[in-house]
């Protein structure tokens, strides 16, 4: 596990069995040298938005990707989502939504919340650790992002 | 001669020797003897211009006498101045002789004269007279002009009268005139009258006192069947059957002696009239008399009744059916008002819905069918007035009976006119409906219980609904997650620890895992099959072929190292949702696949065929087939027909393609026989988005 300034992957997970399985999938390929796990909605944002138990953090490191769980304690993955999208400091944070369920409203939802990705997970494994490695490639490795800080970003969006 | 010599000759000395010649008494002599005779000559010649200028002069005689008297006396001094110087004596003698003669006969003529010369009148007395003579002009003068005016006047009256006169006269010319048309008119009118007597579609038949017909019109030939000129100068006992002949004379006599112009036969009862042929007919006749030349005629006016006696009977008869006919309507009051509401007509119905019968209440007023609130309410009257006006008046309302029972009734009015379009009446039908009227409580009270009950279940049901979409909602997040704990955790066991397992450990962990997939893949399943049911059809027109080839493609990877035979036939254009008809012919097509795997070479068949008129789509193989007396399990979800160690699958598949099939407004069902092979069919009815609710399919699958 990885200190909150020095992450690639946040992971938000609450099942201690996903996240084990997540892990195991994702270290597996590679992808587990900066990730950091959160338990909760709640904790996800703190993270995120540099407060509360992450307030030494700073937004110029933000997580390369997000892997929200839909189904959590206190703040769902949707409530969260909508957060993250809606701030201009954390808007273009990619996060890739990863869950059990493919219900239909669950999917509309995170695309109009501007999810950048939806990932069902498979209930066989093999499949599930191929996924995992398709898209922590993708994110981590296929996918090119700014250069640019949130700070710069967001102060580039406020401009007309 | 001698004594004119004697005149004119003279012994004598001139009278101017008289004068001595004296040249002064000579002239003063002679110039005024000359002037006297002028004077007196001039004397009578202004009285003889007077007389013969005023011829009126009374006594103008004496003018000329008094002329002559005066002539004579200027003579005798014209002589004067002869004898001056002629002494001619004697004619001077008896010049003056003369003269004394007419002075002396003027004188003595004067003398008888003057009393009537003093009775003329004076000058003043002529002025007086002139006066009055004055007065009387302008008397006269006034009654002139009174006369002018009267005469105007009467001239005036004579214009007036004249113009009155011509006018009068154009009048009386214009009566003439009127008089020369009435004449023509009558004479049109008689010759109209006899062609009216003719034409006239009543027999007119005159006959004098003695029955001896006069006249007899055409129609009286035709109805008679006998010729006028055979009919006239007889009797007309000829024509009216022997048994009333004389009955009919006696009565002809005794009109004769009312004096009563004209009136009506058949007081006595039915005419009868025999035609020339000797058959009787009824007959309608009316009687006129009048007198011509001081003989009584009689004219008879008569009408074969016969067509409408049997119009007449036959009328009866129907009223009499009709009547019979609505006395024999017992469940139905029927009876006729009067256009005030009075009770005309009451048939049986109506004694026995209403409770009176027709003696009661035939002449009542029907308001008394109401109810006292209705009546004040002039309910009787408005019904009448709106049944007039709409042509018919229609109600259920409350009536009370004879007993004061009260009861729902059914009614109808109708108005009723006569030939004359005026009100004649009403007829009203009206039924009992009181029992109907509680059937229908109980079934509005039952509606509206199973309305409340329906609400209820429809609450149950939503909350069922909402409860399962919870469910599975629920299923597909949560079910799943332990599933892939499973998978996973058996996985990384298998993977990292199978050395230390013994092969029985080992196959038993395979068995976790096939079964932990096999309830993936199971969940899956009916989610999807949950998904169907509440997606909402996109319908659009689709090509099953290309549809159908799609699927065939999508499904080559299960074909490896097969044989399979696929026959397409041409497939219809459908109206549908694509992407679930996909799904339809993706089972049907895998399951063709799977049963056919025991084939050495499989034939897939998809094509159409009209079945009862209607096209249907059909897929057939010549896999295992199946046992047709489980055809009713086929659709049903879980259900299967074959062991999962024979034909892996989860028993949704087929109740999926009947979800979207019945979705659509279709069917589908198989035909099929173990071993042979089986044929799925299917139609696609017009089907509109959202036809089938998003009913929760659990509760629905039980085909």
């Amino acid at each position: 596990m990885t200190t909150p300034n020095e992450v690639d992957i946040l992971l938000v997970e609450d099942n201690p069995d996903d996240l084990e399985l997540t892990l195991h999938a994702l270290r597996r390929e590679n992808l587990a040298n900066n990730v950091f796990a959160v338990r909760d909605g709640e904790e996800a944002l703190e993270f995120l938005f540099c407060t509360g138990r992450f307030s030494g953090r700073s937004f110029d490191r933000h997580p390369r990707l997000v892997l929200l769980d839909l189904k959590l304690p206190k703040l769902n993955g949707l409530e969260v989502l909508k957060r993250v999208k809606q701030d201009p400091r954390t808007k273009s944070v990619p996060v890739v939504i990863l869950t059990s369920s493919k219900e239909e409203r669950d999917l509309v939802a995170s695309y109009n919340l501007g999810v950048n990705s939806y990932i069902q997970k498979p209930v066989d494994f093999d499949q599930f650790r191929k996924t995992v490695k398709s898209a922590g490639l993708y994110w981590m490795v296929i996918n090119q992002r700014p250069l640019s800080t949130p700070a710069q970003i967001a102060a580039a969006a406020a401009q007309p | 001669m001698e004594i004119f010599h004697k005149l004119f000759s003279s012994n004598f000395l001139p009278h101017g020797t008289c004068y001595l010649w004296d040249p002064h008494i000579v002239w003063l002599h002679v110039i005024s003897d000359s002037v006297i005779a002028f004077s007196y000559y001039c004397i009578p010649l202004s009285l003889i211009y007077l007389v013969r200028k005023r011829r009126d002069i009374p006594f103008n005689w004496m003018f000329w006498m008094f002329g002559l008297f005066i002539l004579g006396c200027g003579t005798t001094h014209l002589m004067e101045v002869w004898t001056v110087w002629h002494p001619t004596y004697l004619l001077s003698g008896i010049v003056k002789a003369m003269t004394a003669a007419v002075s002396i006969i003027t004188a003595v003529a004067l003398i008888p004269l003057l009393p009537r010369a003093i009775a003329l009148p004076s000058p003043s007395q002529l002025k007086e007279t002139n006066l009055q003579l004055q007065n009387q002009v302008e008397t006269r003068m006034q009654r002139e002009e009174e006369l002018t005016r009267l005469s105007q006047e009467l001239e005036q009256r004579v214009e007036e009268r004249t113009a009155e006169l011509a006018s009068m006269n154009r009048s009386l010319q214009g009566e003439i005139t009127l008089g020369i048309e009435t004449q023509q008119a009558l004479r049109a009118s008689q010759a109209r009258l006899s062609g009216v007597i003719d034409s006239a579609m009543d027999a007119i038949i005159t006959v004098d006192q003695n029955q001896k017909i006069l006249l007899f019109n055409a129609a009286a030939e035709k109805m008679f069947a006998s010729n006028a000129c055979d009919a006239l100068g007889q009797s007309l006992d000829r024509f009216i059957p022997e048994r009333y002949r004389s009955a009919h004379a006696q009565h002809v006599r005794r009109f004769g002696d009312t004096g009563v112009t004209a009136r009506s036969m058949g007081s006595m009862g039915q005419l009868w009239a025999l035609r020339g042929d000797g058959t009787e007919f009824p007959i309608e006749a009316s009687i006129s008399q009048t007198e011509a030349a001081g003989k009584k005629l009689f004219t008879v006016i008569l009408r074969d009744v016969t067509e409408r006696q049997r119009t007449e009977a036959a009328l009866r008869e129907s009223e009499e059916r009709y009547r019979l006919l609505l006395d024999g309507v017992k469940d139905y009051a029927i009876y006729m008002l009067d256009p005030r509401g009075r009770v005309l007509s009451w048939n049986a119905g109506a004694e026995r819905v209403k409770g009176y019968n027709s003696e009661e209440i035939i002449g009542q007023d029907f308001a008394c069918f109401y109810t006292a609130q209705d009546r004040a309410l002039g309910r009787p009257v408005q019904e009448l007035q709106r049944a007039v006006q709409a042509g018919r008046f229609e109600e259920q309302g409350i009536r009370v009976r004879k007993d004061g029972t009260q009861f729902w009734a059914y009614k109808i009015i109708t108005p009723m006119y006569d030939d004359a379009h005026a009100l004649h009446g009403f007829s009203v039908v009206a039924r009992d409906i009181t029992e109907r009227k509680q059937a229908e409580d109980e079934i509005r009270n039952l509606n509206q219980d199973l309305e409340q009950r329906v609400r209820e279940r429809t609450q149950e049901l939503e909350a069922a609904n909402s409860e399962l979409e919870a469910f599975t909602y629920s299923v597909s997040h949560d079910l799943r997650a332990p599933l892939r704990h499973i998978a996973g955790f058996s996985k990384m066991l298998a993977e990292e620890c199978s050395g230390c397992l013994h092969p029985e450990g080992r196959r038993y962990l395979q068995r976790i895992q096939d079964g932990t997939n096999r309830m993936g893949m199971l969940i899956d399943d009916l989610l999807n099959l949950t998904r169907i049911g509440r997606h909402e059809l996109t319908v659009k027109v689709s090509g099953l072929e290309s549809l159908v080839n799609d699927v065939i493609s999508d499904l080559r990877p299960d074909t490896e190292g097969r044989e399979v035979e696929w026959k397409i036939g041409n497939l219809p254009f459908v109206e549908g949702d694509s992407a679930l008809l996909k799904v339809v012919f993706q089972n049907l097509l895998s399951n063709a696949l799977k049963y056919t795997r025991p084939r050495p070479k499989a034939t897939i068949e998809v094509g159409t065929e009209e079945i009862a008129g209607e096209q249907v789509v059909y897929v057939r193989d010549n896999g295992v087939g199946f046992d047709m007396k489980y055809a009713d399990k086929l659709f049903g979800v879980f259900q299967r027909l074959h062991r999962a160690e024979e034909f892996e699958g989860t028993g949704v598949g087929l109740a999926t393609v009947q979800r979207i099939i019945q979705k659509h407004g279709g069917r589908i069902w198989a035909q099929a026989e173990l071993d042979k092979g089986a044929t799925f069919y299917l139609t696609l009815g017009s089907t509109k988005a959202n036809e089938i609710d998003n009913e929760p399919i659990l509760a629905k699958e039980t085909v």
